[in-house]
C-alpha cells in the first residue's frame, strides 16, 4: 500500500526564519524527541537538511538562502497524533518569494507546490520587518530633490505577504488552507506580554484583518517561535545559549504553544 | 401595472441595462501593461481583470469624478493606507486584488520614497484605472463586499463636462453604483476659484445628468476634498465654500425626484495635523457598504407566479 503523501508550503521573505525553522525541526524530528511527530527513516536526500542542522547546532545565524526556487524536502513521518505518512515541506527562499512579489514569476516547481498544499506556513521576523511609516506633515522638510521613485521592493512586509496570499489563491483556483502564522525570534518580542495574534494584530495589520476577516472560511492561527532562543548574531547570547545541555532547550515559544511541532500538527491535524 | 409598478420596472430596466454594459463600460478601459509594474499581479485591473472579477463577484463601483488634481487618487490610496494601521470605521480589510497599484499610488506619503512634503503623484491617461479591495464588517456578520474603484485622469471627466467626450468614452459611467462630483476644498475657499469650480461642476453634473450616461442619477453624491484647506480658511470663506457644494447638490436634487444627494467631506491626507489620515472616509466607507449596489437599492423586480407553475404545484 502506497504511503500517504501531505505537504505543507513555507511562505516568507529573505530573513524571516523558515530556514532555521527547519533545521532545529530536523533536529527535533530526527531524534524523536516528541511523541507526537518524529522521523521514521533518514530522508533519501538529507544533505541540505544537515546543513541547515549543523547551522542551528552551532548557534550560527541563517543567512539568506541561495537556491533558487525550491529545495525539496521530504520527510517519513509517524506519532500518535497523525499516523504515518510522507511530508513534502520545501525550503523555497525568500528571494523566490520577492521575485513573486515584484515579477510575477512563478517557477514550475513553487506553482505546482502553491495548488497542492494542504497548508501554509506564513514567517514573519519581528526585526526584520518593513512597515508603511508615513512622511510625517509637522516636520520640516529638507527639499525636494531626493525623491526616490516607487519599485515593489520597497513596499511594506504587509503588503507584499497580503498580496502572495492573494497569488497563491488565484493559483489554487480555490480558497486558501489552514494558514499557520509562524512569528520568529519570539525571543525579540517576547516582553511585550503578547499573545501572538494579538502582536500580529498590533505589527501586522493588514495582514491580520485579511487572515480574520476570512477566519470563518479558512482558519488561521498563530504560534510564537525561536527556534534560536535568542540572537546569536550576538557573541554573548550566544555562548549563554550554548551552556543548556539540551540544544532544543533554548527554544522559547509563546503563549499557548509546545514546541516547533505546533504549528505542523495544527496542520496537518483534522 | 400601477404607477409604483411602472416606476419599479423602468428602474429595474435601468439596472438591467447597466448590468449588461459592464462588458461595454470595461472595454472602454484601455488596457496597458507598465514597464515598472509587476507583470502578474499588475498594478490596477486592465479589462481582462475587471472583467474577471465582475464575473466571479458583483463590486460596488465607485467612481470620483473631478478635475486634474482634486484629490481623486488621494481618496482611494488614503482608505488603503488606513486599513494599512488597523480596522477602519468598524470595517476589516479583506484583501485586494491590486495591492501594488495601492502602494504604488501610496509612496508619496511615504518616508521610503524620501525627505519631501507628502505627495500623489497625478494619474495618467495610460495607468490602470480600475483598483480592487475586498471590505468585511468587524464584527463579521455580513458577507465579503468587494469594491471596485474607478481611478481616471481628470482629463477625462473634463472632457465629460465640456461635452467633448464620445458616448464610448462616457460609458464606464453607468457602472457606478455611486458617482460622486468631486470639489476641490482649496479652490472652494479661493475666491478667484470658487465660482470657476461652481460652473465647472455644474457643466458636469449637467452632462452626468443626460439620459443614459449614469445607471441611475440617484448614483450620485458630492464630495468636498482636502477639506483640511477648507477647515483652515476664515469663516467668511468655509461658509462660501459650504455653499458651493450644497449648490452643487442642489443642481443634483432639482433633477432628481426624491433624492437627497448628500454632501461628504473628505480630507485624505491632511497637510496639517488638524485631521487624521482619512479624515471622512468613513462616511464614504457608509455610503458604499449600507447602499451597496444600484440593483440592490432599486430591488429585485416582483415576479408573477405563472400558470405552468401554478398548475404544477397544483
Amino acid at each position: 500500500m502506497s504511503e500517504i503523501q501531505r505537504s505543507v508550503m513555507m511562505v516568507g521573505l529573505p530573513e524571516s526564519g523558515k530556514s532555521t525553522f527547519l533545521g532545529a525541526l530536523y533536529y527535533l524530528l530526527r531524534n524523536a524527541r516528541d511523541e507526537r511527530l518524529a522521523l521514521r527513516e533518514e530522508p533519501s536526500e538529507r544533505q541540505y537538511l544537515q546543513e541547515l542542522e549543523d547551522k542551528w547546532l552551532r548557534y550560527k545565524p541563517f543567512e539568506r538562502s541561495q537556491h533558487p526556487g525550491a529545495k525539496l524536502i521530504e520527510l517519513a513521518l509517524g506519532g500518535s497524533e497523525l499516523g504515518e505518512f510522507s511530508l513534502a515541506i520545501p525550503d523555497i527562499s525568500g528571494e523566490t518569494y520577492s521575485h513573486l512579489w515584484e515579477d510575477g514569476v512563478w517557477s514550475e516547481s513553487v506553482g505546482d507546490l502553491a495548488r497542492d498544499n494542504e497548508g501554509l506556513i506564513v514567517f514573519l521576523h519581528p526585526e526584520t520587518l518593513k512597515k508603511p511609516e508615513l512622511i510625517d506633515v509637522k516636520k520640516e522638510k529638507k527639499g525636494e530633490g531626493d525623491w526616490i521613485p516607487w519599485s515593489p521592493e520597497l513596499s511594506p512586509t504587509q503588503a507584499v505577504l497580503c498580496d502572495l496570499l492573494e497569488t497563491i489563491e488565484e493559483k489554487r483556483q480555490a480558497s486558501l488552507p489552514r494558514i499557520a502564522v509562524v512569528i520568529s525570534a519570539w525571543d525579540a518580542v517576547v516582553e511585550l506580554g503578547l499573545e501572538p495574534e494579538r502582536w500580529l494584530e498590533l505589527e501586522v495589520p493588514l495582514l491580520w484583518q485579511m487572515l480574520h476577516a476570512q477566519a470563518d472560511a479558512r482558519q488561521f492561527k498563530c504560534f510564537g517561535i525561536s527556534a534560536q532562543g535568542g540572537d546569536v548574531a550576538d557573541e554573548k547570547t550566544r555562548l549563554k545559549l550554548a551552556q543548556d545541555k539540551d540544544p532544543l532547550e533554548r527554544i522559547i515559544n509563546g503563549p499557548g504553544a509546545h514546541g516547533l511541532l505546533d504549528p505542523l500538527l495544527w496542520l496537518l491535524g483534522s | 401595472m400601477s404607477d409604483d409598478e411602472q416606476q419599479d420596472s423602468e428602474i429595474v430596466g435601468q439596472s438591467e441595462a447597466a448590468e449588461s454594459e459592464i462588458d461595454a463600460a470595461l472595454e472602454s478601459t484601455v488596457a496597458v501593461s507598465e514597464d515598472e509594474g509587476t507583470g502578474f499581479r499588475p498594478l490596477g485591473l486592465d479589462l481582462a481583470g475587471g472583467n474577471q472579477l465582475a464575473a466571479k463577484r458583483r463590486p460596488t463601483v465607485l467612481i470620483l469624478a473631478g478635475e486634474v488634481e482634486t484629490g481623486k487618487t488621494s481618496i482611494y490610496a488614503a482608505l488603503y493606507e488606513r486599513f494599512g494601521r488597523g480596522p477602519f470605521a468598524g470595517r476589516l480589510f479583506a484583501g485586494s486584488e491590486t495591492i501594488p497599484g495601492f502602494e504604488k499610488r501610496c509612496h508619496g506619503w511615504r518616508m521610503q520614497s524620501g525627505d519631501h512634503d507628502p505627495l500623489m503623484e497625478h494619474t495618467a491617461l495610460a495607468d490602470l484605472h480600475w483598483l480592487h479591495m475586498r471590505i468585511r464588517d468587524s464584527e463579521r456578520q455580513r458577507d465579503l463586499q468587494d469594491l471596485l474603484f474607478v481611478d481616471y485622469n481628470g482629463e477625462i471627466f473634463a472632457d465629460i463636462a465640456s461635452g467633448s467626450s464620445s458616448e464610448n468614452d462616457r460609458t464606464f459611467l453607468r457602472r457606478g453604483d455611486h458617482v460622486g462630483v468631486v470639489l476641490d476644498g482649496g479652490k472652494l475657499c479661493d475666491p478667484t476659484q470658487r465660482q470657476a469650480a461652481l460652473q465647472r461642476a455644474s457643466y458636469l453634473v449637467d452632462e452626468l445628468m443626460n439620459p443614459g450616461v449614469l445607471a441611475d442619477p440617484k448614483a450620485l453624491f458630492v464630495l468636498i476634498s482636502k477639506f483640511d484647506l477648507l477647515a483652515a480658511a476664515n469663516e467668511e470663506q468655509r461658509n462660501a465654500a459650504e455653499q458651493v457644494a450644497v449648490r452643487v447638490s442642489e443642481l443634483i436634487n432639482e433633477r432628481v425626484d426624491t433624492h437627497d444627494a448628500p454632501i461628504l467631506r473628505v480630507a485624505a491626507r491632511s497637510e496639517t495635523d488638524l485631521f487624521p489620515l482619512g479624515h471622512g472616509l468613513s462616511e464614504l466607507l457608509d455610503l458604499m457598504t449600507e447602499r451597496p449596489a444600484l440593483y440592490v437599492m432599486n430591488g429585485p423586480p416582483s415576479v408573477p407566479v405563472s400558470d405552468a407553475f401554478t398548475g404544477f404545484t397544483a
